[in-house]
């Protein structure tokens, strides 16, 4: 019977003993019934458990009472610690001699994991009007897709309902397209309105989806951070298409940017030039580039008597227009205008601009004449907006009611921008 | 281009309420209660306008004359 004990207890020790566990850091081992109970530590011996709680804090082990021993990791050094146990998950440790500089310890083996140990990070591409172009210089009056287009490197972080991964978003690595949201003139995105753009699975795959915004400046869905980026704070019905519009699950939707609508179904990214407005109808709210542009008004002069404001030299194109998706980053604008004031004392003029007014002036400058010679100045202004939405910020101007003072006298008075988009 | 932007604004202005004129000469910004007439009125005498040369006008210069040598230079 003795022999039999003894060949019972040498196959336990090949094998990984089932045991029962108690302790959060201090783990204690005991052998389940009808499993060996062992009187040593034996080398490469396991000890199989069930977690029945999270560690806290660097975790030693002991089975059947034989005393504690730290658990490392695979190194060897590395002691197991915060976190490295979870309840309700399986391990084993295995116990080696030379561990713990020779007085023995355990080899932590972890189970298997759905979840992957890869981080993720912020999305990587950036909407563009241009296919290929992630950053896009060329004007284009009428887009009707908008495009996700790689530019950090090819990968978006999409919470698939049980845990975030970085897809791919890019049909290969040499892909500088990357994703298409056509719209095609469709009045399933209407005129002159506003949509988010989400990046969200559809098939197991990435791909673009929108939501339409209140208004201009108002967005509709709030928008929650998870796992560290943007996502829709609930269920949310998305267009992927002009038919489709799937129910998308809380923070399975990625926030990448907005996109305003000039006719149904296309958008404007339109640089502003010589008497010609400047439209960005794209913002983009990771991978941010500054742009900048100026309109100049190269018409000639002109006089203005009324003390009404109006858009500078009565030009629609004296304006520039964008969308902020978000009011994080501040937009800058400057206008510089060169006036010749009336030859009567207190003949003035203001030049300035106006936020979505062409009517009234956000900020102004002021030109008065101190005598009957009259003089010509330069009135400079600056605006600087933090808002979220769509903005026309137009150059204004108005005279004292009175006089025929003189505007853009030399035909080079120039409205700029810089924003983040 | 209108060289004296001033005396174009006042011209069209004593015929028509106006807000401004621009200064190529194809624009009058006519206020709400110019009548048919004014305006009519208005480019009428934008079209009569008789604008001043940009240089003001022409000044001859006398002919030059030699000067009389002052006394204390002698020649070597």
């Amino acid at each position: 019977m003795s022999s039999l004990d003894t060949m019972f207890n040498q196959v336990g020790a090949m094998i990984a003993i089932p045991c029962t566990a108690s302790g959060t850091n201090a783990i204690a081992l005991s052998p389940n019934v009808n499993c060996p109970a062992l009187s040593a530590y034996n080398e490469l011996g396991g000890y199989r458990f069930v977690a029945v709680n999270t560690s806290t804090g660097l975790v030693t082990a002991q089975y059947n009472g034989l005393g504690f021993l730290p658990v490392y990791h695979g190194d060897g050094v590395t002691q197991a610690g915060t976190a490295d146990l979870v309840i309700g998950q399986q391990y084993v440790f295995r116990f080696h001699q030379a561990l713990n500089g020779g007085v023995g310890g355990f080899y932590f083996e972890s189970p298997s994991q759905p979840v992957p140990t890869t981080p993720w990070y912020t999305p990587g591409g950036r909407l563009t009007s241009a296919p290929g172009v992630p950053v896009s210089f060329v004007s284009n009056a009428g887009a009707t897709s908008v495009w996700y287009a790689p530019y950090l490197h090819p990968f978006v972080p999409i919470f698939n309902g049980n845990n975030v991964q970085m897809y791919q978003f890019a049909s290969s690595l040499n892909d500088t397209v990357g994703l298409q949201l056509f719209m095609g003139s469709s009045a399933s995105w209407p005129a002159n309105s506003a949509f988010d753009v989400f990046v969200i699975l559809s098939g197991g795959v990435p791909a673009l989806a929108t939501v339409q915004w209140t208004n201009l400046t108002t967005r509709a869905l709030t928008l929650a951070v998870f796992a560290g980026f943007l996502t829709n704070s609930g269920t949310t019905l998305m267009r992927t298409n002009a038919t489709t519009t799937p129910s998308v699950p809380a923070n399975q939707a990625t926030f990448l940017g907005s996109f305003v609508t000039g006719n149904a179904g296309s958008l404007t990214w339109i640089f502003p030039g010589n008497n010609i407005a400047g439209a960005f109808g794209i913002s983009n709210y990771y991978n941010t580039v500054l742009f900048t542009g100026n309109v100049e008004d190269t018409q000639a002069l002109y006089t203005y008597t009324a003390a009404v404001t109006r858009q500078a030299g009565a030009h629609s194109y004296n304006q520039i227009s964008l969308l902020q998706t978000s009011s994080e980053r501040a937009v800058t604008f400057e206008n510089h205008t060169t006036n010749g004031c009336a030859g009567a004392v207190s003949a003035y003029m203001l030049t300035g601009m106006g936020a979505n007014s062409t009517t009234s002036n956000a900020v102004n400058g002021i030109h008065q004449a101190e005598s009957t010679v009259g003089a010509s100045a330069c009135i400079e202004t600056s605006l600087f907006l933090t808002t979220t939405g769509f903005v026309t910020v137009s150059a204004n101007e108005l005279s004292d009611g009175t006089h025929a003072n003189s505007f853009n006298i030399n035909s080079t008075n120039t409205l700029s921008f810089k924003a983040w988009l | 281009m209108i060289n004296n932007l001033q005396a174009f604004h006042a011209a069209i202005a004593a015929v028509a309420p106006i807000d401004g004129v621009s200064g190529d000469g194809k624009t009058i910004w006519f206020q709400e209660s110019a009548t048919e007439a004014e305006k009519a009125a208005a480019h009428a005498a934008a079209a009569a306008f008789v604008d001043s040369t940009p240089e003001g006008p022409v000044v001859t210069p006398p002919p030059l004359q030699e000067l009389p040598r002052p006394k204390h230079i002698t020649e070597a």
